[in-house]
């Protein structure tokens, strides 16, 4: 196994060695169909951007759509009972993008539900970090908490859909636009100013965090505050405190979303690679009083960084001309077994990027 | 190296104004070059001119660090990025525009000639309004003088334009200036360099 490993590329590896890390904290697989009765994500649309989904008509009547999500999936199928579950999954989301052309997705992640939530919110952030890390190159996570923005009487006297349109201002740092709306809705100033400060705040987690304790108002804010020092803490402790920022302007849709979340993303990549955080509120959308956190890393992303890498198409390329079948299966069969890449062409056409070249004329085996 | 998408045209020297003012300058920009891309001498930066609502796309697309864009080309290309700061230059208003009239409720859809599509359909979405998009790339003003249409959304300076062809602002959807935009992933790559230059141009906007 390990001699085969180190033959892989990055792109062949880094699925394996996701498992392996899964699998190393306790998720079990989970698989599931293509398609999905259509009613579950249009009852949670806000959730999975229900804009995107494709839809098909079933034999009996029955709206279906391609699975526009998993999370949805796994947090509906998680039994009422108090028992912790864990899973990951390797699977395709079909989602239209913004310009109506439909895509597939690949991704893989983990869902944790049930269970103690600092613990499993460390382990989620942890893994985060370790699958980054598996991709290789420059790498960073941020880490946000939505209830210290929440806490702010600035948020919290907002309309829902106001909050709506702040959460949006707040995940684009356009704390200008969210003083405005802010200042429209009658909210004083100085709380709004107090506001802007707190999610402003990006980072280091020690000097953010300094920083947010003077801004914090009340118990809620100090307690999101606490939260968040002992997931860094946790992160250091276990030598993963590189490679993460504390970022409080980052966001996510309020009613499926809440506490710690948290964003990839890889240099050279111009979006989020990962994403994920705590669902507690979806879970509760769902009639399920149970904490839950999770995320998804998006692998049809990658595969840009990974294109790069492959310089060559084949070890050999062994041109074999007019020598005889027997030859060049013979040839060619000894430097497969050898661990080549090999390719066999009867003329060089020309184009085939090689490390080395090899001739077979007729009834002489190498020339 | 720092990316910066600027906008050709009258924004886009305005704004390299402010740029230069922050210590940023590439004085080449300003020769009748026709090159698109600017490095400055000392390789810190390069500023690359492209058409005012391609911006968005050259940043969200990482293509370019930061850019500067109009909020109008912003909201229309509803590009997920970060809007750092407002540089309070190239300020205007996003409107509906149309005789007095034009706005009364004859129960068919309301037929809206503009250039920005998704923001009218927002807009009305909003207002509970059925709408016709009547998509135009110029001259806007001229679809409900001849009954293209029965009003406008459009970009408002002075509103001389308006009042040249009887047209009135029936309402302010938005307030429009030039932000400064940030691609996501590049921000936690290049957070000292973006925020100095954030800071260097915040502190030129106060004086």
């Amino acid at each position: 196994m390990a001699e085969f490993f180190s033959d892989l590329t990055r792109e062949e590896r880094l699925p394996l060695v996701l498992t392996r890390l899964f699998e190393g904290y306790g998720y079990r697989r989970f698989r599931m169909s293509k398609f999905e009765t259509y009613d579950i994500y249009n009852r949670h649309r806000n959730f999975i951007d229900g804009a995107g989904v494709v839809t098909f008509t079933d034999t009996d009547g029955r709206l279906m759509a391609l699975k526009p999500d998993v999370t949805l999936s796994i947090a509906a199928g998680a039994g009422d009972v108090e028992s912790e579950k864990k899973v990951y999954y390797f699977e395709s989301i079909f989602r239209r993008d913004r310009n109506g052309e439909l895509k597939e997705l690949p991704q893989t992640g983990i869902e944790c539900i049930g269970g103690d939530s600092a613990y499993a919110v460390y382990e989620a952030v942890s893994l985060a970090l370790r699958s980054l890390k598996a991709i290789g190159g420059e790498t960073m996570l941020t880490v946000g908490n939505l209830d210290f923005a929440q806490s702010f009487p600035a948020f919290s006297v907002l309309s829902a859909a106001e909050k709506k349109q702040a959460v949006r201002e707040i995940g684009a740092k356009n704390f200008h636009g969210l003083s405005e709306l802010a200042a429209r809705s009658g909210v004083a100033e100085a709380e709004v100013d107090a506001l802007a400060a707190a999610v402003s705040l990006t980072g280091g987690a020690e000097e953010v965090l300094e920083r947010a304790r003077l801004l914090a108002k009340n118990e809620a804010g100090r307690l999101a505050l606490a939260d968040t020092a002992a997931l860094f803490a946790a992160l250091s402790a276990a030598g993963l405190g590189q490679s993460v920022n504390l970022d409080f302007s980052l966001t996510n849709d309020l009613s499926y979303y809440n506490g710690i979340v948290f964003q990839g993303y890889v240099r050279g990549l111009p979006r989020a690679v990962l994403s994920g955080g705590q669902y507690d509120n979806m879970m509760r959308r769902l009639g399920k009083s149970m904490p839950a956190v999770g995320f998804a890393l998006q692998l049809g992303e990658l595969a840009r960084i990974f294109v790069s890498e492959a310089e060559t198409d084949c070890d050999v390329l062994l041109e074999y001309g007019d020598a005889p079948l027997c030859e060049v299966i013979r040839a060619s069969d000894k430097l497969v077994e050898k661990g080549l890449r090999v390719r066999c062409v009867k003329t060089d056409p020309g184009g085939i990027r090689y490390t080395e070249k090899t001739v077979l004329s007729a009834g002489k085996g190498r020339a | 190296m720092l990316k910066i998408a600027l906008p050709k045209g009258r924004l886009g020297d305005k704004v390299y104004k402010l740029f230069e003012g922050a210590g940023y300058a590439c004085p080449e920009l300003l020769t009748d070059s026709r090159k698109l891309i600017f490095t400055a001498a000392d390789g810190r930066f390069c500023f690359m001119t492209v058409k005012p609502s391609d911006v968005p796309t050259y940043v969200e697309r990482g293509a370019a660090d930061i850019g500067v864009a109009g909020k109008d080309t912003v909201l229309e290309a509803g590009a997920d990025i970060y809007e750092l700061c407002d540089l309070g230059v190239g300020k205007c208003r996003m409107a509906v525009c149309g005789r007095p009239e034009g706005l009364s409720e004859l129960g068919v859809p309301l037929k809206v000639a503009t250039k920005f599509p998704h923001i009218a359909e927002r807009y009305f979405a909003g207002l509970g309004r059925r709408i016709d998009v009547i998509k135009l790339s110029g001259s806007i003003e001229l679809a409900p003088v001849i009954g293209l249409s029965d009003v406008i959304v459009d970009l408002v300076e002075t509103g001389s334009t308006l009042r040249e062809n009887n047209l009135e602002v029936l309402a302010v959807i938005h307030p429009i200036s030039a932000r400064l935009i940030a691609n996501k992933s590049g921000y936690q790559f290049k957070r000292g360099e973006i925020d100095a230059l954030v800071g260097k141009l915040r502190g030129r906007e106060r004086t």
